[in-house]
């Protein structure tokens, strides 16, 4: 039927839409990939365009920025950065990495390299190396030959989730927001340490050129002291000024000699002036006597004590004199001496505090060094990180959907539990799916501390007991699902006890599932549920897959399977033809398969992992139907 | 192409094409249109039919209001072809003299109209 008039219409009036302009900020990407869009919409295929946009390009410009955080140093003209040979290392690997990832997101596995040693066989090996880490998936892989670990893993990385989870852990990492720790700070903080200390050092050296200055005065100071004085025996500064004062001493006794003298020539000049007053009186009395000295010996006497007089008299001025300028000196260089003696004092202070500001800045620089050079260790082991993260995003990617799909596994038969324990409306049969679901837990719980320190809580979870899982499952093996089932069933109350903590004995344990309608009931869940905690704690061999397939129980589980699994259906036909299910020694043949598709196991058990080409799933909606 | 296909097709494209000009006009961003596309991708082929579909776009347009124009043209739609269904019924019954059920039929497809479909 054609589509009606009001359907056509507005479509036809959106397609005359104007095209819109792009955006001033979008980017060439974003532009390119809307025009692709658009030209598929034109074409009719919107399902193709809504697959462009689901996917949009990595921005180039988004990786230059992140790559551009390699490195510390810039060049002071250019301000481009100047990487280490170390630095370049990292970065160049970093580069390589992206490259490969912006590959895969843009073209898929697909679009890799396929040479032997190439990308897409490094991707497999990045996958299978994840796998291999997996209890559950290891012990499959040692089953697989080459071909099949090639199919195992080219059905993940070809799993439009696993590009989802590589786009995502990619996105991630190139956030801008994170940053690497920045070390400018640290480099600033200890080129304005150095810098203090340049100054320090400056007015500690300006400083010891004012003490030597100083030094040098009282020197000269020393020097003339023993020029003046009495040279000290070693020089000390003290002594040659007690030099000078001797000096001023011997001033002083010889004017006191001198003075004597004065004193003496006085004494005769008097005595003299005396003699020849009495002469000349003496002579005009008696004139002629020739007994007593005459005037003129009197007179040359009294002339030479005279002489004496003058000449005392000046010597003891001159003396004087020499004294006062002595003592003058002596006074001036004793202050001198005194004042360079107190500046030296000041000096040796002022030299103490600037050598304890030296070596404060000393510490405090080295300190800045020491904090610059963890800063530079964190920053090279951040860059160290991004680069292997630049290349571990496909290891981080398979981690994310490997683990995804073994929580869900969990989580589905978990809840494939509570769904049969809701709907169960026997007594027994909810203690057996009890019996199922604890059965095969560990017995203490464990502890875990959540949140952040001081408001952690405790949680307690109780894990599947590795030990417990296989003891089950090597009863099942040996002995069908009965024993298991009788096994479990003991290890909870018996309701009809009626009484608390009174456990079914195994005689009634036995007796309850000798009722065919029960066992037919329950039996078939506690093989699955054994089966598929033996693989998610640790595998099945390919012994249990030959038991799997030739017991009852294990063939009633497949046909069951048959009807209820629809990928694995599709899996058995599409590898075995169709009709294979019907076709002569179906379960022979499929034996044979099993056991070199061992994940066949998982699309059986409905285990939700990546096996036949598609996701296994347990659907919740027909259980119990 | 079976009608639910031809609505399932106009219905995509016009989600399609409103994405890529809020996209353009960066209205939203490249996280979110990938968001969206992933949500219509995995959604609109799980309706089975019209009816469905139209459950589909009311609840895109609820998480992302950016729709709701193209929830409210196919609401308008929808009434214009009831409108239409009724006048063709009233002029059926008309010719066969049943005017007053012409006249009811008229009726409910006014109140219908007056609120809403």
């Amino acid at each position: 039927m054609e589509p009606k008039a009001a359907e056509v219409v507005p479509k036809a009036i959106i397609k005359e839409a104007p095209v819109a302009v792009v955006a001033p900020g979008a980017s060439k990407a974003t532009s390119e990939m809307i025009a692709k869009g658009r030209q598929k919409l034109e074409e009719g295929k919107f399902q193709e365009a809504l697959k462009i946009v689901q996917s949009p390009p990595i921005e180039q410009r988004k990786i230059s920025e992140k790559l551009e955080q390699f490195g510390t140093a810039r060049n002071a003209t250019t301000g481009a950065k100047e990487l280490t040979p170390a630095e370049l290392a990292r970065r160049t690997k970093a580069e390589d990495g992206a490259k490969l990832v912006k590959k895969f997101i843009e073209g898929g596995y697909d679009n890799m390299d396929t040479s032997s040693g190439g990308e897409q066989e490094m991707l497999r090996d990045v996958f299978l190396d994840a796998a291999k880490l997996r209890p559950m998936l290891e012990q499959e892989m040692q089953g697989m030959n080459d071909v099949q670990k090639q199919a195992f893993a080219e059905r993940y990385l070809k799993d439009p989730r696993f590009s989802k989870e590589v786009r995502g852990v990619f996105q991630d990492l190139l956030n801008p927001e994170k940053k690497l720790v920045d070390i400018s700070k640290f480099q600033d903080d200890k080129e304005t340490a150095d810098l203090d200390l340049e100054d320090a050092k400056a007015e500690k050296a300006d400083h010891q050129r004012g003490w030597d200055q100083n030094d040098l005065q009282l020197a000269e100071h020393e020097a003339r002291s023993a020029k003046r004085g009495k040279p000290p025996v070693e020089g000390a500064k003290y002594l040659r000024l007690q030099g000078l004062t001797n000096e001023i001493q011997v001033l002083r006794n010889d004017l006191n000699a001198n003075r004597t003298d004065l004193a003496t020539a006085q004494g005769d000049v008097k005595r003299f002036r005396d003699e020849l007053v009495n002469a000349q009186r003496f002579a005009s009395i008696r004139a002629g006597t020739g007994t007593a000295r005459s005037e003129a010996e009197i007179k040359r006497d009294f002339d030479t004590a005279t002489l004496r007089e003058t000449s005392a008299r000046e010597r003891v001025s001159q003396l004087d004199g020499e004294l006062k300028t002595k003592e003058g000196e002596a006074k001036i260089i004793d202050e001198e001496h005194q004042t360079l003696i107190e500046r030296r004092k000041e000096l040796d202070a002022k030299k103490r505090t600037l050598e304890r500001a030296v070596k404060d800045k000393e510490r405090e620089a080295a300190k800045k060094q020491w904090a610059l050079q963890d800063a530079k260790t964190v920053r090279e082991g951040e860059e160290q990180d991004l680069s292997d993260k630049f290349n571990s995003v496909f290891s981080e990617a398979s981690d994310k959907v490997l683990n995804n799909d073994l929580e869900k596994a969990n989580e589905a038969f978990n809840a494939e539990l509570e769904v049969r324990k809701n709907q169960a409306t026997d007594n027994n049969e909810k203690a057996l799916l009890d019996g199922i679901e604890r059965g095969m837990l560990v017995d203490a719980p464990i502890i875990r501390k959540k949140g952040l320190l001081g408001f952690r809580t405790k949680e307690e979870t109780r894990p599947m007991s590795k030990e417990k899982v296989i003891s089950y499952h090597g009863t099942l093996m040996k002995n069908g699902p009965l024993e298991p089932a009788v096994r479990l069933l003991i290890t909870q109350d018996n309701p009809a006890a009626g009484v608390k903590g009174v456990k079914y004995s195994e005689p009634e344990a036995r007796a309850i599932l000798a009722n065919k309608a029960f066992a037919d009931k329950m039996l078939p869940i506690v093989t699955e549920q054994i089966l598929a905690r033996k693989m998610l704690v640790g595998g099945i061999t390919q012994e249990d897959i030959h038991i799997v397939v030739n017991a009852q129980w294990g063939k009633d589980m497949l046909d069951k399977a048959r009807d209820r699994n629809k990928a694995y259906f599709d899996a058995v036909e599409k590898d075995m033809g169709p009709g294979a299910f019907d076709a002569p020694n179906f379960h022979e043949k499929l034996a044979e398969k099993i056991k070199k598709h061992p994940w066949w196991l998982y699309l059986i058990l409905g285990i939700p992992f990546l096996v036949g080409g598609a996701a296994a799933s347990k659907s919740l909606e027909n259980i119990g139907k | 192409m079976n009608p639910n296909d031809a609505y399932k097709n106009k219905i995509g494209e016009r989600l399609t094409r409103i994405l890529l000009d809020a996209l353009e006009k960066q209205e939203i961003t490249e996280d979110e249109a990938s968001e969206i596309s992933t949500y219509i991708l995995d959604n609109i082929n799980k309706a089975k039919d019209n009816t469905a579909l139209f459950d589909f776009l009311t609840n895109i347009s609820t998480m992302w209001p950016i729709f709701s124009k193209v929830l409210a043209a196919e609401q308008e739609e929808k009434l214009n072809v009831k409108k239409e269904e009724a006048i063709g019924q009233a002029s059926n019954l008309i010719k066969e003299n049943k005017i007053d059920e012409a006249i009811k039929v008229v009726g409910n497809a006014t109140d219908q109209s007056k609120g809403g479909i």
